[in-house]
């Protein structure tokens, strides 16, 4: 039998060039992308394929202010400092009225200047509230889909809780929505998985372990992933989770780190 | 493909991450079109879109130094940075509109925006391209044809779609899979750049 969680994760690559995956996934595919140039290569493919998906209609008008737009911004990138005016002196031989149109077109230039700044700093502010907002959209998305888990299964939720000895241990919840086969997965103080590795969640079927989820944590040792697929529960009697190579295995090739058993009802 | 490249996109990028703005303009006269059209697939907009593509060249002149072309093309790498940005204006202002948008949008025959090009020698893709994209469009199942639309054109995450059709996750994660890999085996031969050696 081939390893099914490596075929999971290179599924998710098209996904995730798509931008189709929800956050929790992407976090846990970038973690692995990161140790296993395989996967790097299909997102590559995937991101050609999504270039040219954009070209399905033709081409939308491109504006020729467009370009000195562009050339404009990269330029303020390039110089912080704004060019500072520089009015002529006024010498003894200048007429009032010519000193009076050099300070009209001085404070022009300034007047000028100063909306550009102000604009420039609008702008820029829009643009960062634009990314917060889409960061708040993004976490609230994400919390969407772990109520929906937890309410849609009504009475048929199934808690599970897996440990490892110690009082300080990690440790890990699985709620499994036994209608739909899907759960919320919660592990807390869980190191990070080393590089080149991933944590691989096991259910225990009549005796026999079927590969599940590869996920790891980040730096404070804890993890919700939404939207976890699982198989049928029939026969299932515990769950449990190893530190595999990255991609995952179809057997645990590592001692058990954290287990569980089925609550019995 | 625009005219004959003398200088690979990749050069250009090069030169970009030396402070060439030269590069920088010729790589936008070689891909803003591409950028633009990222942009208005998901934006439907043409401000939001042209903002999008000012944003975009901006990040590209400041990670130019990170560019990898083993990773992928330079129009890729544009157009995923278009993407990506498109996604979070479209997600920040709300699903409802963009599932309207979606149930409108449609892939297939190229479709004319009424306006021409300012720049005829840059189109997003050449006929051949577009024809063969919208015929590995049309040759897809609908359902799995649908799951794309959505992904794509509605920038949907997957849980999204499944909720939207009612269907249960893993159909729609497999329907996303089979589509973007018969996509991929059959366009291979249209990318926008040979891959990386």
């Amino acid at each position: 039998m081939n390893a099914p969680d490596r075929a999971e994760l290179r599924d998710l690559a098209a996904a995730y060039a798509l931008g189709a995956l929800d956050q929790a996934e992407a976090s846990a595919f970038e973690a692995a992308m990161q140790a296993d140039p395989t996967l790097v290569r299909e997102v590559t493919e995937y991101r050609e394929v999504q270039a040219l998906l954009a070209g399905t209609e033709n081409t939308p008008s491109l504006p020729s202010a467009l370009k000195d737009r562009v050339m404009a911004r990269v330029t303020r990138e390039k110089t912080t400092a704004l060019p500072t005016p520089t009015p002529g002196r006024r010498t003894e031989a200048t007429p009032r009225w010519a000193w009076l149109s050099i300070a009209a077109a001085v404070l022009a230039v300034v007047g000028a200047g100063v909306l550009f700044q102000q604009s420039r700093q609008l702008r820029s502010e829009l643009e960062a509230n634009r990314q917060d907002l889409a960061r708040v959209q993004e976490v609230l998305t994400e919390r969407e889909a772990t109520l929906a888990t937890l309410l849609d299964a009504e009475r048929e939720l199934t808690v599970i809780q897996l440990v490892a000895a110690g009082p300080q241990a990690p440790g890990m919840q699985l709620f499994w929505n036994r209608r739909t086969n899907t759960a919320v997965l919660h592990a807390f103080r869980l190191p990070p998985a080393p590089s080149g590795q991933v944590y691989q969640l096991w259910l225990i079927r009549d005796g026999v372990p079927v590969p599940s989820q590869l996920f790891t944590t980040g730096a404070d040792g804890s993890v919700v992933l939404a939207g976890v697929n699982l198989p049928p529960g029939d026969g299932v009697s515990a769950a449990a989770v190893t530190l595999e190579p990255a991609g995952g295995s179809a057997q645990p090739t590592t001692p058990i780190l954290l287990v569980g058993a089925l609550p019995t009802s | 493909m625009p005219t004959a490249q003398l200088v690979s996109d990749a050069d250009l990028v090069q030169r970009m991450a030396r402070g060439e703005d030269a590069a920088l303009a010729g790589l936008y006269d070689r891909w803003a079109s591409l950028v633009l059209a990222t942009a208005m697939r998901l934006t439907r907009d043409q401000s939001d879109a042209e903002e999008i593509v000012v944003e975009a060249f901006a990040q590209a002149w400041k990670s130019a130094d990170r560019f990898d072309a083993s990773r992928g093309s330079v129009p890729a790498w544009l157009s995923t940075m278009a993407r990506s940005r498109a996604l979070d204006l479209v997600r920040a202002r709300g699903r409802r509109s963009r599932l309207e948008e979606a149930s409108v949008a449609t892939v297939g025959a190229p479709r004319s925006t009424g306006e021409g090009p300012s720049a005829p020698d840059a189109p997003v893709l050449t006929r051949e391209r577009q024809r063969a994209v919208a015929e590995a469009l049309g040759a897809l199942p609908d359902p799995q044809r649908q799951a794309i639309e959505l992904a794509y054109f509605g920038g949907l995450s997957q849980s999204e779609i499944a909720t939207q059709l009612g269907e249960p996750l893993g159909t729609i994660k497999t329907r996303v899979r089979l589509a973007m890999a018969k996509l991929r085996d059959t366009l291979r031969p249209y990318y926008h750049a040979e891959p990386a050696q």
